[in-house]
């Protein structure tokens, strides 16, 4: 059951979502103003060090590259596997995807055109990215790497990448509107244990899920990431697209850790690795 | 007086331990910093450039009578064929590409038809790619058609390691500056080399990634070991330079940007593949 996720404040714009938190925005406040100082004095080294070159040479990372987790719950890489698969999203508390009359018909219109062949889930057919939440569900392993400043996601699907900054402000709105992406542009920040991702910045070139669930390229979502155990991982998500929907809701996806297992490469329409063991799997 | 400054010497020397010792504590060595992103340098950004001052056997390079410049209209991909690391079978396939490259009829590369490059092809591909190290792997992020390749670290290769598009790698650190990279179990899907030469499957690559001491600039030297494609072992590198990496989403199945006249199995076609699923996996 989902005891973490407080309902209360399923989501805010991800602006007013940090200034709210006080004692995290302070941490965080150090924690750039450490970085920015530590920058200043790597580049002043380069300064003196008689470099020719005015471009943006990036300093090594301070530090090293290696992450450390501060905390055991804090390390979440490694490679995870979900725990089942679903081609319809399984919404928190039960019950249907809340539509707007909009996604409703939007809906029912993809559906058909699936079903009729002139809509192609490329994502399936070209293994183009699935783009969020869907992929969060996808039945192959995929593995988070965590560096300084970073954590990657890195899906065995498609070979989708999913780069997810920390404790950087969000691309401009400017930015965001030229280019969309598919998994969208993600910023996050620790919230004690939990790793809390924002993303916006989306094409709408992807569904909510295999049944062709819409979304607008206005959707957000916020993504509560955190480890249950030693060995799962859980990530709660919860969508907000008032094109489609008449509130924000949410999604939960399970992972167990899979440290036997190595990613392997994926080009569309090739054999890949057997899935059928996953629960909910319906090989086709 | 020599009592004084054996006295001073000692006195500098208990100063100077302990600072000295610093860098040495912890125990484990200094993980060579790869961090960042990494962008070719060089004339030309997409084949690789003998190793200076190397006697040993050198890649194909670009045919003098038939110059590939940069940001020219002249932008053929034609070998020299001299080369002796070429085995007769392998210029029999090659040079027909050769000559239709001349002519004018482009063959195309592999991120072209939306497939990985593989190794060391890899090393020829336009855009900033990044090492993301962890203790025990480094993965290469590309965003050239969201590219990747694992190295595990510090393990020995497998014994089955079958034959994929980028191979098994692994890989060590040399002192604090290099990461050496052994990669078998390759396909023979890719291409060598920029110029469309052929492998086999039996192909051993040894990378090594050293990174300058100002962390400006990316060495990669490596060695390609292929007897069903090659008379020799031959080496060769590639450079780049130190980019913020800023990392961009292309989807190749979506957005091909090498859409064109292809040469593509002897023959002159324009049909560019995208890997498609006739069906889909779940």
């Amino acid at each position: 059951m989902v005891t973490v996720f407080n309902f209360t404040t399923p989501y805010s714009p991800p602006c007013t979502e940090r200034h709210a938190m006080v004692p995290n925005k302070l941490v965080r406040l150090a924690l750039i103003v450490g970085v920015a100082l530590l920058t200043a004095t790597g580049a002043d080294a380069q300064r003196a060090g008689g470099g020719r070159g005015k471009q943006e040479a990036p300093a090594a990372t301070p530090g090293g590259p290696i992450y450390t987790p501060p905390s055991p719950a804090m390390n979440i890489s490694g490679v995870w596997w979900t725990q089942s698969y679903s081609p319809k999203i399984e919404v928190v508390g039960g019950g249907d995807l809340p539509f707007s009359e909009k996604g409703k018909s939007q809906y029912a219109s993809n559906m058909a055109a699936l079903k009729d062949g002139s809509l192609k889930d490329e994502a399936r057919r070209l293994c183009v990215p699935d783009g969020l939440p869907r992929i969060l569900g996808n039945p192959y392993p995929f593995q988070l790497i965590q560096t300084p400043g970073r954590v990657t996601f890195v899906y065995e699907l498609n070979h989708v990448i999913r780069p997810v900054p920390l404790d950087k402000p969000q691309q401009s709105a400017e930015e965001l509107e030229v280019a969309p992406y598919y998994s969208g542009h993600s910023v996050a920040h620790w919230n004690g244990e939990t790793l809390v991702i924002e993303t916006t910045g989306f094409n709408e070139k992807t569904f909510i899920d295999a049944t062709g669930a819409p979304h607008s390229d206005s959707m957000t979502t916020v993504e509560l990431v955190k480890k249950l155990d030693d060995k799962t991982l859980e990530d709660v998500i919860t969508v907000t697209d008032p094109m489609m929907f008449t509130k924000p809701w949410s999604a939960r996806f399970v992972y167990d850790l899979h440290p036997e297992v190595r990613l392997e490469d994926y080009v569309c329409g090739e054999k890949h690795r057997d899935i059928s063991m996953v629960k909910g799997v319906v090989p086709k | 007086m020599p009592k004084l400054a054996l006295l001073f010497g000692a006195l500098l020397a208990a100063i100077a331990w302990p600072l000295a010792a610093i860098p040495e504590t912890g125990a484990a060595p200094k993980i060579p910093d790869l961090s960042g992103g990494w962008d070719r340098m060089g004339t030309l950004v997409e084949t690789y450039e003998a190793i200076p001052g190397y006697s040993g056997a050198g890649p194909l390079l670009v045919d003098p009578r038939h110059p590939h410049v940069n940001g020219s209209r002249d932008l053929t991909w034609a070998p020299a064929l001299d080369n002796p690391i070429l085995k007769a079978e392998t210029l029999a396939k090659l040079a027909p590409i050769a000559e239709a490259e001349i002519k004018g009829i482009p063959h195309i590369k592999d991120e072209g038809h939306c497939q990985p490059s593989g190794v060391p092809g890899i090393l020829n591909v336009r855009g900033t790619f990044e090492l993301l190290q962890t203790p025990t792997q480094v993965t290469i992020i590309h965003p050239t058609d969201q590219q990747v390749r694992r190295i595990y670290l510090d393990v020995p290769h497998s014994a089955n390691p079958g034959h994929t598009w980028y191979g098994e790698s692994i890989g060590h650190y040399e002192g604090d500056d290099t990461l050496v990279v052994d990669t078998i179990g390759l396909n023979d899907k890719t291409q060598t080399d920029r110029f469309g030469t052929p492998h086999s499957d039996q192909m051993h690559v040894v990378e090594r990634y050293r990174v300058a001491g100002d962390h400006r600039t990316l060495e990669v030297q490596f060695t390609v070991d292929d007897p069903g494609t090659f008379t020799m072992p031959w080496s060769a590198r590639a450079r780049f330079r130190a980019r913020p990496p800023v990392f961009e989403e292309q989807v190749c199945a979506e957005n091909n940007r090498f859409v064109g006249l292809v040469f593509d199995a002897g023959r002159p076609t324009t049909t560019v593949y995208t890997p498609t699923a006739e069906k889909p996996d779940f």
